[in-house]
């Protein structure tokens, strides 16, 4: 019941936020084609890589974009949907989220599902056109590839509201914030492969980029039940821990008096 | 020398204006640090299937390769958005008048925060250098002086670039489009993630004549495989390209500014 | 029946201190040191349903803290309190349903959106059914006059259009008890006259309880019966605005400006500030007759310009201390 609520009222901002994006319909477009260009230009990286050598970390060509097409969706799901996330800290230390505490919702989702990012469409269209791209084109596969987009989308999210969650206990983390980003996007578009030790360990813990597109990957490649209920369990696990953190942080929360408007 | 004094000045200001930031100066070394780091291992797995020599380079160059192309674009300054604000909410009207001309004010203003990043970047690229791979094969300290002069044409064509596409504003409501797509250009064809020598023959040739290497590969190039014949081409290069820049960043800004008289600000 | 009770309510925010320079930033990052300020200081109040009521006191006196509470937007360090019957942290999401919040300085509506689409959203985020959220939409905007504002972006209107369609939006859910942090701040006259007479139908047709913080004396003498005074996170004074009229706010000033130089030398009247010409006088309006000092003023000398106004809030909060300190006997006497 409380689940489907949530559900509803993210429904509910991604409908507002559609429409309200397509009143600039020209700037959703640029964007968005923008974005698809932007991703494109990895492209090139590997090639040239994959000119030279056959396969890096027992991935070849096909598989490194693989991973750079479910890691993309993942990006783009989350900040299409919850486009909020990354100003979480800044609102925090502005005082921004009164109105969202006097409001008769979930806080966290209320404030993350109330932003969208335009630019983030590109990045889910991209994912898609080089998933449909590189892999024989199969339901079957479309729908473990949406599937995996969402989970990651979940891990990426857990992520970065931690991140920014942050900004409770120390103050301002923007900073640390889009370092986790830009830790979570690049682990999980490389080959497997090249971590070791450590980072490998890392990845599958702290900075779970694992779960975003690497796992996936191998599961879409060759499915497995152990590795899908480990990348499920790690899933909920992350929300759980985010959403409990988040909670908690609240009460530390000491508004403010800026003056703000809502964008 | 008065007039050159404002400019220092400025530079002053903003220097210290920057250090004022100690925790974005922290987030932006810690990713200096990582994406390297990553490069690295990318490498290692790379080197090890393929011996120890790829298009001329050793893992060692490679990794102190990467890091200069590295240092030259995380030390950009923030100019391309301060400029593109600048223009779009008017407030160019008010800099216009002043006392100074607006595209070397923007540049001092740059110099100063660049200065910073640079140093810092400089210092943390030594060390990860050093630590990552081991000191730099074959490097003879008496082309230091080049190679950092190299570097810094290189910065002050990044910085040329970007703000003739800042000055865009004037025509372009959203003109953040235009940054991306040099940003890539850099990425791809200015060989900042993989030297252009690993490119197919014909798309070398190509890149070697676009400004884009200059900013990037130029630099990097000089410094893990001095030779003074390429020190002067690159040289060159970069003198020209450089000057053209800033002669279409004035001419850009004359008609911008005709423009806004034209249309209002 | 009161439908506020607080009691014995703290809050204590840690602020972060910082040395100057570079050095001290760095110091900031390792060790940090922190302060204890304490907004809210055992603070005790109620309010009785229906009632208007003005909580009022200087910049940084802990009203917006107090307010914050109520609401269920920042948690008490200690003290209880009950908004409705309910804990406003424990039962945020059901006190929401039932209190509506205008903060004059925070906006609830979408900036580049047309009101219409944020009263939309906010029915939806309220729950409202949407016939009734329609016919309440035309009511609100037909009562507030902002009919023809419904499909202008937020950030085109003036502060005037945009504080109302603030107030209507925060009524959409039909609120018992309304919370107003400095609705009129920064308004001119006209408007903010426009903007007590709505909170005075509100109070009357809706029966919504009211409570209310202005700087604006006026806001204070002509919205409420009774008001809080706060200072320094605590309780200065609790009574009647008529009381605190007749006991401390017939102070007004008087600025004139003469052709030349004066010599005031009536006793009743305290000259503050004299350039000879132009001269600043407080008159105890409860003691003489304002009609005949006037007279008297414009007989001096030919006038070139006069005003007259009341103190402002800070002073009149200043002469209530004094007159504690003093031994307090009219307060005694106004309860």
């Amino acid at each position: 019941m409380e689940v489907k609520k949530h559900l509803n009222l993210i429904a509910m901002y991604f409908k507002f936020n559609l429409s309200s994006s397509m009143e600039y319909r020209a700037s959703f477009l640029t964007q968005t084609f923008g974005m698809i260009l932007n991703n494109s230009t990895f492209i090139f990286f590997w090639w040239i890589l994959f000119e030279n050598i056959e396969t890096i970390g027992g991935y070849g060509f096909r598989e490194v974009m693989m991973i750079w097409a479910i890691s993309s969706t993942s990006f783009g799901i989350t900040f299409v949907l919850f486009g909020n996330i990354r100003r979480i800290s800044q609102m925090i230390v502005n005082g921004e989220l009164d109105s969202y505490l006097l409001q008769p919702k979930d806080v966290l989702i209320n404030i993350i599902a109330s932003g969208t990012v335009i630019s983030a469409w590109g990045d889910i269209f991209y994912g898609l056109i080089l998933f449909m791209g590189v892999y024989r084109f199969s339901l079957i596969g479309l729908g473990m590839f949406i599937f995996f987009s969402f989970t990651g989308a979940m891990v990426f999210a857990s992520l970065l509201i931690f991140a920014n969650s942050l900004t409770f206990y120390m103050g301002n983390s923007q900073g640390i914030a889009s370092l986790f980003m830009e830790f979570m996007i690049t682990f999980s578009i490389y080959p497997e492969g090249i971590y070791r030790g450590y980072t490998k360990l890392i990845i599958y813990t702290f900075l779970p980029a694992a779960f975003i597109s690497l796992v996936p990957a191998r599961l879409i490649n060759n499915f497995s039940w152990g590795w899908f209920s480990l990348l499920i369990g790690a899933v909920v696990a992350w929300l759980i821990f985010t959403y409990y953190f988040f909670r908690r942080g609240l009460r530390k929360y000491e508004s403010g008096n800026l003056i703000v408007s809502k964008l | 020398m008065k007039a050159l004094n404002k400019y220092f000045y400025i530079f002053k200001i903003s220097l210290s204006n920057n250090l004022v930031y100690v925790s974005n100066f922290i987030a932006r070394n810690m990713f200096f640090v990582f994406i390297v780091y990553v490069m690295l291992l990318l490498w290692q797995n790379i080197y090890s299937h393929q011996g120890n020599m790829i298009a001329g380079y050793t893992l060692n160059q490679m990794i102190w390769y990467l890091i200069i192309t590295e240092m030259v674009t995380l030390s950009r300054s923030n100019v391309f958005t301060e400029v593109s604000e600048d223009v779009k909410k008017g407030q160019i009207a008010y800099l216009i008048n002043k006392p100074y001309h607006y595209i070397f004010y923007c540049f001092s203003n740059s110099l100063g925060e660049s200065g910073v990043k640079l140093t810092s970047n400089m210092i943390i690229g030594m060390i990860m250098g050093l630590v990552y791979v081991g000191p730099l094969m074959n490097l003879n300290l008496v082309h230091l002086p080049l190679i950092l002069i190299s570097l810094l044409l290189g910065m002050f064509l990044n910085f040329f670039i970007y703000i003739n596409l800042a000055l865009t504003a004037f025509w372009f409501e959203e003109n953040t489009a235009f940054m991306w797509i040099y940003s890539k250009l850099v990425f791809t064809l200015g060989g900042m993630l993989i030297p252009i020598e690993m490119f197919p023959g014909w798309l070398e040739k190509v890149a070697r004549y676009l400004p884009f290497a200059y900013v990037t590969y130029g630099p990097a190039r000089l410094g893990v495989k001095f030779s003074l014949s390429e020190f002067f081409s690159i040289i060159s290069f970069q003198v020209f390209y450089l000057t053209v820049f800033i002669f279409i960043s004035i001419f850009v800004y004359r008609r911008g500014v005709k423009e806004l008289n034209v249309n209002g600000g | 029946m009161s439908i506020i009770t607080v009691n014995h309510l703290s809050k204590t925010f840690r602020v972060k201190t910082k040395e100057q320079g570079f050095r001290g930033s760095i110091k900031a990052i390792v060790t940090p040191n922190y302060k204890e300020v304490q907004a809210v200081k055992d603070l005790s109040l109620r309010v009785e349903e229906g009632e208007v009521l003005a909580f009022i006191g200087p910049n940084g006196a802990g009203k917006s803290t107090t307010i914050k509470m109520l609401t269920g937007i920042l948690h008490p360090t200690m003290g209880e309190i009950n908004v409705l019957g309910l804990d406003p942290i424990m039962d945020r999401k059901k006190l929401s349903f039932k209190i509506g919040t205008v903060f004059g300085q925070k906006s609830q509506l979408w900036f580049h959106l047309p009101p219409l689409d944020s009263f939309n959203l906010l029915g939806r985020i309220y729950e409202i059914e949407e016939g009734l959220l329609k016919k309440r939409i035309t009511n609100l905007t037909e009562l507030f006059e902002i009919a023809d504002l419904m499909d202008t972006p937020v950030r085109k209107l003036s502060l005037g259009q945009r504080i109302r369609c603030e107030i209507a939006a925060s009524l959409l859910h039909q609120p018992e008890i309304i919370f107003l942090d400095e609705p009129t701040i920064g308004l001119d006259v006209v408007v903010k006259q426009k903007i007590r007479d709505l909170i005075k139908t509100l109070n009357k047709e809706f029966k919504t309880t009211i409570f209310l913080t202005s700087h604006d004396a006026g806001d204070i003498e002509q919205l409420c019966k009774r008001a809080i005074i706060i200072n320094h996170g605590q309780i200065v004074l609790n009574e009647s605005v008529k009381n605190l009229k007749y006991n401390y706010m017939n102070q007004k000033i008087i600025d004139i400006k003469y052709t030349e130089p004066v010599v005031i030398e009536n006793p009743e009247l305290k000259v503050l500030k004299s350039k000879g010409y132009a001269i600043k006088i407080e008159v105890d309006s409860s003691k003489c007759d304002l009609d005949r000092i006037i007279a008297e003023l414009m007989k001096l000398g030919k006038v070139v310009d006069i005003t007259i106004s009341d103190p402002p809030l800070e002073e009149i909060i200043s002469g209530i201390y004094q007159e504690k300190a003093i031994g307090g006997d009219s307060l005694e006497g106004a309860k």
